[in-house]
């Protein structure tokens, strides 16, 4: 089986971990992710191009007192990038966040979750403009999360 | 031969003409390269294309030099004075140890590399399981676990150990050192990681690996590193590839070569009392054996050497201390020279049992020396009259010997009697011997008689003081003789007697009396009154009884007198 390592980032609270538990089949405490600043989960998945085991790192947010080693984001052969649609500065973030993991994996493929999307409602959900990269998604109703992880393993195993 | 030097001629000639211009121009590139290369132009060259290769591929330039100088690559700082002692100590035992020794000629006879012999002979820290691990992503490159100590979920782990070590790794780093972590415990499970340049690898065991673990997993990662480096370099995840397959299966093997020794180990433990037993017996066996090679070659060193030297055949047996000699000799030189031979060669003392026929001796005596024969004319005695006599002797002495042994087992009560009678006769001898100047003694009847003494006047009891000295000091002299005879005497008799004139019952009384008198006296003597002899101490009264005469004339003043008589008991 093919494995790929697989990075889940974005702003402090944005609800990376609550999406992950929603999809992992397996996962370390979370205790980790206080401690050392990564959660390790994993997920088989299938794709059109075959199964694939995703290895997923949940990393910490930067917090005012921590930060994280960007050694994490080595070898990562795709992320995801979490933000809160409720915050805003988390949106602003997104960049910083997408140039940081860039300049580490220039090769790798991403995608953007705009979670919280549950607080929506139709309307506001057709006003966010998304392009095939991006997903309004919620991991209390577990709104477009596999279809998240199905994109990213998609690229990643081309 | 004139033909052929004109035909090199014309030939060199044609080369110069068709090929001049060429050859001029190759001398001149030559002699251009030789400048490059000696020009620091063309180090410089290589130097910087050799760092930028480093900087641009140095995972794959650290593979590439990780087999050779991989321990150089790994980061001790952290743990480097511990590893120098450890180092030191593993020398000092390595160098002097019978092990090592015991080790490289296993690996030369039974082809096992001492690398695997290094990993058996470790302590009983066991590696559970073995993983390589991508450096940058953290995936499972290949993993290999024991059977019924496996990790359930190895991807997983190997992910989480890999963030574990990068968040210390970047705290080390932060802190400014260069140091990289390599051992991580946690209870009873300790993680020894052990970093290349593309891959890394985490051994787990169940307890803090010693120097020999260390150096066994790192000379098996160098291995690894150096067979499979450009598959670690491309490795994209696929643990499905056949180099996977083959490092799993690699991995297994080693791991492998410490599960028997483990169970070994633990019966060895089982096992050491008899072992132990089986050496000494052994030790002891060996010993004893060399020991008595040691005398048996002496002992036939000894022989050879008196066979050559004096041509007899002797036997030499060592008892004891003692060397024993045994056989017979020719002449009785050879028995001086044979002791001669011995004292030279070891200090031993030397027990004789030689034997020399008698006949030879008397030859040897009569023909070297004519002085016996001389002596034995002078005395009419010849040597056979003399031999004779001593066999005649010695028959008797036998003769004797046998009664008394005899008379021995016999009984007890005889052997006593024996002792007793022979007893009795010390006692009078030596008092016969003691007294043989004493006036007072009377040999026969083994008694002081103080007849000339004149102690008592007529009809007294009492004895004449100046005169009782006398008495006293005979009759110390007297016991201090017996008291070592005590347990013989029946008693010490002290006698009184008178003359014949008067009643003779009034006599007797008077002579008990005394007898009784002297009695009181002597038992206050020291000699007599610290002594058991005072209760051997017995009176008697004869009255006129043994009245002395002269003549046919009674001597009355030596009629009243005292005697003191030694009674031995009946049955000595």
């Amino acid at each position: 089986m093919i494995r790929k390592k697989i990075v889940i980032l974005g702003d402090f609270s944005v609800g990376k971990t609550s999406l992950i538990r929603r999809y992992v089949d397996g996962s370390f405490d979370d205790k980790y992710l206080s401690t050392i600043g990564v959660k390790i989960s994993k997920k088989s998945v299938d794709t059109d191009s075959g199964s694939c085991e995703l290895i997923i790192w949940d990393i910490e947010g930067n917090t005012p007192t921590k930060s994280i080693p960007l050694t994490y984001y080595k070898g990562a052969s795709g992320a995801i990038f979490v933000v809160d649609i409720t915050r805003s500065e988390t949106i602003e973030n997104l960049q910083g966040h997408i140039d940081r993991f860039i300049q580490v994996n220039p090769d790798a493929h991403y995608i953007v979750a705009y979670n919280k999307a549950d607080i929506l409602d139709d309307t506001q959900k057709d006003a966010f403009e998304l392009d095939s990269y991006s997903f309004l998604t919620s991991a209390k109703i577990a709104q477009n999360v596999d279809i998240l992880f199905s994109r990213i393993t998609q690229d990643m195993m081309i | 031969m004139q033909n052929q030097k004109s035909s090199d001629s014309d030939l060199e000639r044609l080369r110069t003409l068709i090929l001049g211009s060429e050859i001029e121009h190759l001398k001149d590139l030559d002699k251009r390269v030789d400048n490059i290369f000696d020009s620091d132009e063309l180090r410089q060259i290589v130097t910087k294309s050799i760092s930028k290769e480093i900087e641009n591929n140095r995972d794959k330039m650290i593979d590439a030099l990780y087999p050779i100088i991989g321990a150089m690559i790994s980061k001790y700082v952290t743990q480097a004075i511990k590893e120098m002692m450890q180092n030191i100590n593993n020398k000092i035992e390595d160098g002097l140890s019978f092990d090592r020794y015991k080790r490289a000629i296993k690996s030369k006879i039974t082809g096992v590399s001492e690398m695997e012999l290094l990993l058996q002979d470790s302590n009983t820290t066991i590696i559970l399981s073995l993983f390589i691990i991508k450096k940058e992503s953290g995936l499972l490159v290949a993993k290999s676990q024991l059977d019924d100590r496996g990790i359930d979920d190895p991807h997983m782990v190997a992910s989480m150990a890999s963030a574990i070590r990068d968040f210390i790794n970047d705290w080390i780093k932060s802190h400014k050192s260069q140091s990289e972590v390599q051992i991580l415990s946690y209870g009873d499970a300790t993680l020894y990681i052990e970093s290349a340049g593309s891959v890394y690898i985490i051994a787990f065991l169940n307890d803090e690996p010693d120097f020999k673990l260390r150096k066994s997993i790192n000379n098996f990662f160098a291995s690894i590193i150096k067979e499979y480096s450009t598959f670690f370099q491309t490795f994209d995840g696929d643990d499905e590839s056949k180099e996977v397959e083959s490092l799993s299966s690699k991995m297994y093997e080693y791991l492998n070569l410490q599960k028997s020794p483990f169970e070994s180990k633990k019966r060895d433990k089982n096992r050491k009392p008899l072992k132990y037993i089986l050496y000494l017996v052994l030790l002891i066996s060996t010993i004893y054996i060399t020991y008595n090679l040691n005398i048996s070659y002496m002992e036939y060193r000894l022989e050879t050497l008196i066979k050559d030297k004096t041509n007899q055949e002797i036997e030499v047996n060592q008892v004891d201390d003692n060397l024993l000699l045994k056989g017979s000799v020719a002449q009785l030189e050879d028995i001086y020279e044979i002791e001669k031979i011995i004292k030279s060669q070891t200090t031993h003392s030397i027990k004789n049992n030689l034997i020399v026929p008698i006949d030879n001796i008397i030859d040897v005596v009569e023909s070297k020396d004519n002085k016996i024969s001389t002596l034995n004319q002078e005395n009419s005695i010849s040597i056979d009259k003399l031999n004779e006599k001593i066999i005649y002797i010695n028959r008797q002495l036998k003769k004797s010997e046998h009664q008394i042994n005899q008379l021995k087992k016999d009984s007890k009560k005889e052997i006593e009697i024996f002792k007793k009678v022979d007893m009795k006769k010390e006692i009078i001898s030596k008092l016969d011997r003691e007294f043989e100047n004493n006036k007072f003694y009377i040999e026969s009847e083994k008694s002081l008689d103080f007849r000339d003494l004149h102690i008592f006047d007529v009809g007294k009891v009492k004895y004449n003081v100046d005169k009782i000295d006398i008495v006293s000091k005979n009759f110390e002299e007297f016991i201090s003789i017996l008291s070592e005879y005590i347990e013989y005497i029946d008693s010490i008799i002290i006698e009184g007697h008178t003359d014949s004139v008067g009643d003779e019952a009034k006599n007797m009384e008077l002579s008990l009396k005394r007898a009784s008198a002297v009695r009181d006296y002597l038992i206050s003597l020291p000699i007599i009154e610290d002594s058991f002899v005072k209760y051997l101490i017995e009176i008697d009264g004869l009255g006129s009884k043994e009245k002395i005469e002269v003549d046919g004339v009674e001597d009355k003043e030596a009629s009243r007198r005292i005697k003191i008589k030694l009674k031995l008991k009946d049955n000595i």
